[in-house]
C-alpha cells in the first residue's frame, strides 16, 4: 500500500471517523482505524460493532492495499501537522510509514483480516431528506431518550414512516418528543416503523450538506451522506403505542414568551427540592405563577409571569427539569402549553410550526400532594 | 429418705464441713470461680499488683499472689470461718456494699474443697502467717518470713468432692474461663497489674495503664479502634465505655462487658438497651460488641441475688433502660462512625497484646482506623471547605439535620458503583446504591407518618401482572404503596396499573420496582414483623440507583447532600457500611513515605 494525499484531506476524514472508535473496549481491534487503498481512493473505516462509520476521499495511489492501525497515535500526527502532502505507505510487517517535509513517522498496525466486516443492508425500505432537516429533528428528539437499558427501545429513536409523514420519536416515560416532517422522498407504501440508537444518530445528525438517503435493512440501517456511510444496528424492540398517550383534547391553553418562561424557571427551580426539582405552576386567567419550595431545606421562590391563558383556574406541578430541557427546543419567541388535568400530559409546542414540520412535546406532571 | 413411716430421728444437723460442700457448689463452680473469688480479695485488698498462676486448668493448682493490706494471724485464721468477712459488719453495710465480697462465704467454701495454703503479711507486721487446710481443717500455723500481701494457693480442687470434679471440662477449656475471668477484672482496674502464669509460662503481663490502653491489649488494638467513646451522666447514673460502630460487630455476643461500679455482671436489661440503640444499622443477627461501665449509686440495686453475685437487680430497670439506649444511641451520630481502610500489615504488632485466644469471633469488616489520622469533623471533609472553621460550621449543620451545601466538592465514579470524593484527610469512598438506599429508605418511613412523596405521572402506565399470592399482599400494603408515591390501579383480579412513581426514582426502572418490591416484602414477612419497616427496606432496596448506573456531577453531589442530611447517614438500613475513608497517612504508609 502505498499513497500520497495532503494533510487537509485526511484529517478531515479521519474526524469524520474518529468518534466512532471506542474509548473503552474488549476487543482491541476496534481501537484501530481500517484503511484501505484501491481505485484512486482511500477508504477509512471505524466501528464499534454497532455503529460503523466508511469514508472515502480521493488520492494519488501508487500501489493498492489494506491495513489496520490504532487510530490515535495517527489522528494526532496528521491533526499536528501543516497542510503539506503525505506520503503513506505500509510494509509487509503492517508498519505504516508517514513521511513529509517535517519528518518520517512509524506506527504499528495490523493485518484487516480480524476487523470486522460492515453489515451488509438487504435493503427493504429508503428514504431521502434534507441533511438539514434531519439533522434538525435529530437534534429536536434524542434529548428525550431513556438512559435506562431495562426499556431498550426507549434508548433510541423511533423512525417512522405514517400518513405521508416522516416522523422521528423519543420519549424516556416521563417526557416524549416528536418531530414530523412532510418533505421526504421514500419508497415506503404504508408503514416504517425502526428504532435507530441514539449513538448513530449523533453522528449523522453532524451532516448537514445535500440529502441524506436513509437504507433500511432487516437488522441494520446506513445512513448515506455526502462523502461518507454510516451503519447502525437496528434495535429489534418493540416501541410503546406513542399515540395513544398524545392527549387531543387538552382544552386549557397557556401562550407565554419562551425566554421569559425559561428564565424564571431557571430561578424558580433553585429553591425546588434538588431531586425532584418540582415546580408548581398556578394557571389563571391573570397570568402565571411560578412557585418551589424545597421542604428539607426551608427555601422558596416565586415569580409571577405575564401570560396568556385561556381555560379554567389550574394548579399543576412539573419536574423543572423536564419543562426546562423541552423549553430548550423550542425556536419561536412563543411557547404554547396544552392542559387538562393536574395528572395528566402537558403539550408543549412551538407557537407557530416551521413550514412542512410538526414540532411537539409531552411532559408528564408531578401530583401535588394537597 | 422421706418414706412413710421413717420420719422420726432422721433430721439431724448437717455437720460443717457437709454444709460448707453444699456452699461451695453453689460459689464454686469449677476453678474460674476460684480465680474469680480470689482476685476479687486481692483488689479488695488494695492490690495493684496481682499475679495468677495455673496449672492443670486451675484443677491441679492455682495461686494468686497479691501485694495488698495482707491480714494479720488472728485474721487469717478467721477467714476460713464461714461468714467471717472483714468488708461488712453491719445489714445497714451490706445495703451499701462497694467491695466485692461480702457474705464470707468464699475462703471458706473453697478451703472445704481443696487443698489450701494462704501465706500472708500486713504491711505493718514483718513476718508472714502461713496457714495451711485440708478439706477446710486448718492442719498447720506456721509463721514464716514473707512478703506484703497475700498468696493463696489452691491445690486439688474438688478433690473432696469427686462428683463435682468428674464435670469439670478439659484443662484447655477450664484454663479459658480462667484467663476471660481475669480478662473481665483486668478491663475494669486498668490501674493494677495483672499477670497470668499457665503451666509455668507467662501468658501475659499487663502494666497498670489507661482505660484505652488496657482496653486494646485486652480485646485488641483493631477492634478498640472501631469503637465510639461514651460518657453520660442522667439520673445519678454515670455511663462510659466503649461500642463498637456498626460496621464492626461480631456474629456472636462474645464481646459484651458490662461493669457495675467495677464488678462484671450481666444483665439483659442493659445488652437489650445497648442492642436496640443500634436499630436498623446492625447487620441482622450481628451484635455489637462493648465494654460499658455503670457508676450507680449502691442502694439503686441488689447484687446479693446470686451466688457468684454475676447477676444484678436494678430498682428500676425502666430507667436503666432509658439511660443506656440513650447515651449509646447518641454517641452513634457522629462523624467517627465512617470506617476507614487500611490493611492489617500496617497493624504495629504490640507486645501487649494478649497473644491467646478469647474465643474471639473474626471481625466482618477488616477496616482499622489508622493511628496517627486527625479525629475531627471526617464528615466536613466532604466539603472541602477552605477553612476549619467554616467545616466545623457545616459539621455542625450536618448533626442537625441540615442540608449540607452545595460546595466544588471534587467527586469521581468509580466503575458507575462507588463516588470517590476528595476530602482534606484523604478520600472518602461512598457505595451509590446504599448510600440511595439509605436517604429512601429514611424518606419512605417519613412518607408514611408525614408527607407521602411525590408522584411522578407516567406516559405509559406499567401493567404489572401478579400472582394471586402476590397481589393479596399487594392489596395488604397498598395504603402504604400509595404513600410512597405510587399511583396504582387493580385492573381485574390479578392485574395491576402503575400511573404514577414516586418522584425521586430515577426514570426508568419504574415498572420493574413496585413488582419487585412486592417480592422482596414477601420475603422479608417472615423475618421481618414490622410491615412499614419491612416495606420501607424493600422500598429503598429497590429504588435506589443500582450499581453499574452512571451518575452525573450534580447527581452525586446531590447524593452526597442527601445521605449527611440523613439520622445515620453511615449504614445502610440493612447494615452495610455506607462511607469508608482512606486517610493520607494511610496512602503515605502504604507508598511507604513514612
Amino acid at each position: 500500500m502505498k499513497f500520497t494525499v495532503s494533510q487537509a484531506e485526511l484529517s478531515k476524514a479521519l474526524a469524520r471517523v474518529i468518534n466512532v472508535v471506542p474509548t473503552k473496549t474488549t476487543l482491541p481491534v476496534l481501537g484501530n482505524i481500517l484503511l484501505k487503498v484501491d481505485d484512486g481512493a482511500l477508504t477509512l473505516t471505524a466501528t464499534d460493532l454497532d455503529v460503523s462509520v466508511t469514508t472515502k476521499i480521493a488520492v494519488d495511489v501508487k500501489k493498492g492495499g489494506s491495513l489496520t492501525v490504532p487510530s490515535k497515535p495517527l489522528n494526532d500526527l496528521v491533526k499536528n501537522l501543516p497542510n503539506i502532502p503525505l506520503e503513506i505507505s505500509a510494509d509487509p510487517q503492517f508498519k505504516l510509514l508517514v513521511t513529509c517535509d517535517k519528518g518520517d513517522y512509524r506506527i504499528s498496525g495490523e493485518s484487516d483480516d480480524d476487523y470486522p466486516a460492515l453489515p451488509i443492508i438487504d435493503q427493504k425500505a429508503s428514504v431521502k431528506i434534507d441533511a438539514k432537516m434531519l439533522s434538525r429533528m435529530i437534534g429536536k428528539t434524542t434529548f428525550a431518550v431513556s438512559t435506562d437499558t431495562l426499556r431498550p427501545a426507549l434508548t433510541g429513536v423511533l423512525f417512522q414512516i405514517v400518513d405521508k409523514e416522516f416522523r422521528l420519536v423519543a420519549t424516556d416515560g416521563h417526557r416524549l418528543a416528536k418531530m414530523i416532517c412532510r418533505s421526504f422522498e421514500s419508497n415506503v407504501k404504508e408503514k416504517l416503523n425502526v428504532v435507530v440508537p441514539t449513538k448513530a444518530l449523533t453522528e449523522v445528525a453532524k451532516e448537514t450538506r445535500d440529502t441524506i438517503s436513509v437504507q433500511v435493512g432487516q437488522n441494520h440501517v446506513r445512513f448515506d451522506m455526502t462523502d461518507a456511510q454510516l451503519y447502525s444496528r437496528i434495535l429489534d424492540e418493540t416501541y410503546p403505542d406513542y399515540e395513544r398517550v398524545i392527549p387531543s383534547n387538552n382544552d386549557k391553553k397557556l401562550t407565554i414568551e419562551t425566554q421569559t418562561l425559561v428564565d424564571a424557571f431557571k430561578r424558580v427551580s433553585i429553591f425546588a427540592n434538588p431531586i425532584t426539582h418540582q415546580v408548581r405552576l398556578s394557571l389563571a386567567k391573570k397570568g402565571l405563577t411560578l412557585s418551589a419550595e424545597d421542604m428539607e431545606g426551608g427555601s422558596t421562590g416565586s415569580e409571577k409571569l405575564a401570560a396568556e391563558y385561556e381555560g379554567d383556574d389550574l394548579q399543576i406541578g412539573y419536574n423543572s427539569q423536564l419543562v426546562l430541557a423541552a423549553l430548550n427546543h423550542i425556536d419561536t419567541k412563543e411557547t404554547v402549553i396544552a392542559f387538562k388535568s393536574p395528572t395528566s400530559a402537558g403539550v408543549v409546542t412551538p407557537a407557530e410550526q416551521a413550514d412542512g414540520e410538526d414540532h411537539m412535546m409531552l411532559v408528564m406532571p408531578v401530583r401535588l400532594n394537597d | 429418705m422421706l418414706a412413710k413411716g421413717d420420719m422420726q430421728n432422721k433430721i439431724k444437723y448437717l455437720g460443717e464441713s457437709v454444709v460448707n460442700k453444699i456452699a461451695a457448689g453453689e460459689v464454686i463452680e469449677r476453678p474460674a470461680s476460684v480465680v474469680k473469688e480470689l482476685v476479687e480479695n486481692a483488689i479488695d485488698a488494695g492490690s495493684t499488683e496481682i499475679i495468677i498462676s495455673i496449672r492443670g486448668g486451675g484443677k491441679d493448682f492455682i495461686q494468686v499472689i497479691d501485694n495488698g493490706f495482707g491480714m494479720s494471724r488472728e485474721d487469717a485464721l478467721l477467714a476460713f470461718e464461714r461468714h467471717a468477712t472483714s468488708k461488712i459488719e453491719t445489714w445497714e453495710d451490706l445495703q451499701k456494699v462497694k467491695s466485692f465480697g461480702f457474705r464470707g462465704e468464699a475462703l471458706a467454701s473453697i478451703a472445704s474443697v481443696s487443698d489450701m495454703e494462704i501465706r500472708t503479711r500486713p504491711s505493718d507486721e514483718d513476718i508472714s502467717t502461713l496457714v495451711h487446710l485440708d478439706a477446710g481443717k486448718v492442719v498447720d500455723v506456721t509463721k514464716e518470713a514473707g512478703l506484703p500481701g497475700t498468696t493463696i494457693t489452691v491445690r486439688n480442687l474438688f478433690y473432696s468432692v469427686p462428683a463435682r470434679r468428674h464435670f469439670l471440662k478439659t484443662n484447655n477449656t477450664e484454663f479459658r474461663h480462667i484467663a476471660s475471668c481475669i480478662k473481665k477484672f483486668a478491663m475494669a482496674y486498668p490501674g493494677v497489674e495483672f499477670t497470668l502464669i499457665n503451666e509455668d509460662d507467662k501468658v501475659f503481663q499487663l502494666r497498670p495503664s489507661g482505660l484505652a490502653t488496657r482496653l486494646g491489649e485486652v480485646i485488641g488494638h483493631d477492634p478498640m479502634s472501631h469503637t465510639l467513646e461514651l460518657e453520660s451522666e442522667q439520673f445519678g447514673m454515670r455511663l462510659h465505655g466503649y461500642v463498637s460502630k456498626p460496621s464492626f460487630s461480631f456474629k456472636t455476643k462474645g464481646e459484651q462487658h458490662l461493669f457495675l461500679n467495677g464488678r462484671p455482671i450481666t444483665s439483659r436489661t442493659i445488652n437489650y438497651a445497648v442492642f436496640s440503640a443500634y436499630g436498623h444499622s446492625l447487620p441482622s443477627g450481628d451484635r455489637p460488641f462493648f465494654v460499658l461501665f455503670l457508676q450507680c449509686p449502691t442502694d439503686q440495686y441488689d447484687v446479693n441475688v446470686h451466688p457468684t453475685k454475676a447477676e444484678v437487680k436494678f430498682k428500676d430497670e425502666q430507667l436503666l433502660y432509658r439511660v443506656v439506649f440513650h447515651s449509646v444511641k447518641d454517641s452513634m451520630n457522629t462523624d467517627e462512625m465512617i470506617p476507614s481502610m487500611s490493611s492489617s500489615t500496617v497493624e504495629s504488632e504490640d507486645p501487649a497484646t494478649l497473644s491467646m485466644d478469647f474465643n474471639q469471633s473474626a471481625p466482618h469488616l477488616k477496616f482499622q482506623k489508622s493511628a496517627g489520622q486527625a479525629e475531627p469533623s471526617s464528615v466536613s471533609r466532604f466539603f472541602d471547605s477552605e477553612t476549619t472553621d467554616e467545616s466545623q460550621a457545616i459539621q455542625s449543620q450536618l448533626v442537625h439535620r441540615r442540608p449540607a451545601p452545595h460546595a466544588n466538592s471534587l467527586v469521581w465514579q468509580l466503575h458507575n458503583r462507588y463516588i470517590i470524593s476528595q476530602i482534606k484527610s484523604g478520600l472518602a469512598i461512598i457505595d451509590q446504591h446504599v448510600a440511595h438506599e439509605r436517604i429512601l429508605y429514611e424518606k419512605a418511613l417519613d412518607a408514611f407518618d408525614h408527607a407521602p412523596i411525590f408522584s411522578q405521572q407516567l406516559l405509559f402506565p406499567q401493567t404489572i401482572e401478579l400472582s394471586a399470592e402476590d397481589f393479596s399482599i399487594f392489596e395488604e400494603i397498598v395504603p402504604m404503596v400509595d404513600r410512597l408515591g405510587f399511583v396504582v390501579k387493580k385492573f381485574g383480579r390479578r392485574t395491576i396499573v402503575v400511573e404514577a412513581v414516586p418522584a425521586d426514582v430515577r426514570l426508568g426502572n419504574e415498572q420493574k420496582i413496585l413488582g419487585d418490591m412486592i417480592k422482596e416484602y414477601k420475603l422479608n414477612s417472615y423475618t421481618n414483623p414490622d410491615p412499614r419497616d419491612n416495606l420501607a427496606k424493600s422500598f429503598s432496596c429497590k429504588s435506589a440507583i443500582k450499581s453499574g448506573d452512571p451518575l452525573t456531577v450534580e447527581e452525586m453531589n446531590g447524593l452526597i447532600d442527601q445521605l449527611f442530611a440523613t439520622k445515620f447517614p453511615y449504614v445502610c438500613p440493612h447494615g452495610r457500611p455506607i462511607v469508608i475513608q482512606l486517610s493520607l497517612d494511610e496512602l503515605d504508609r502504604r507508598f511507604m513515605r513514612t
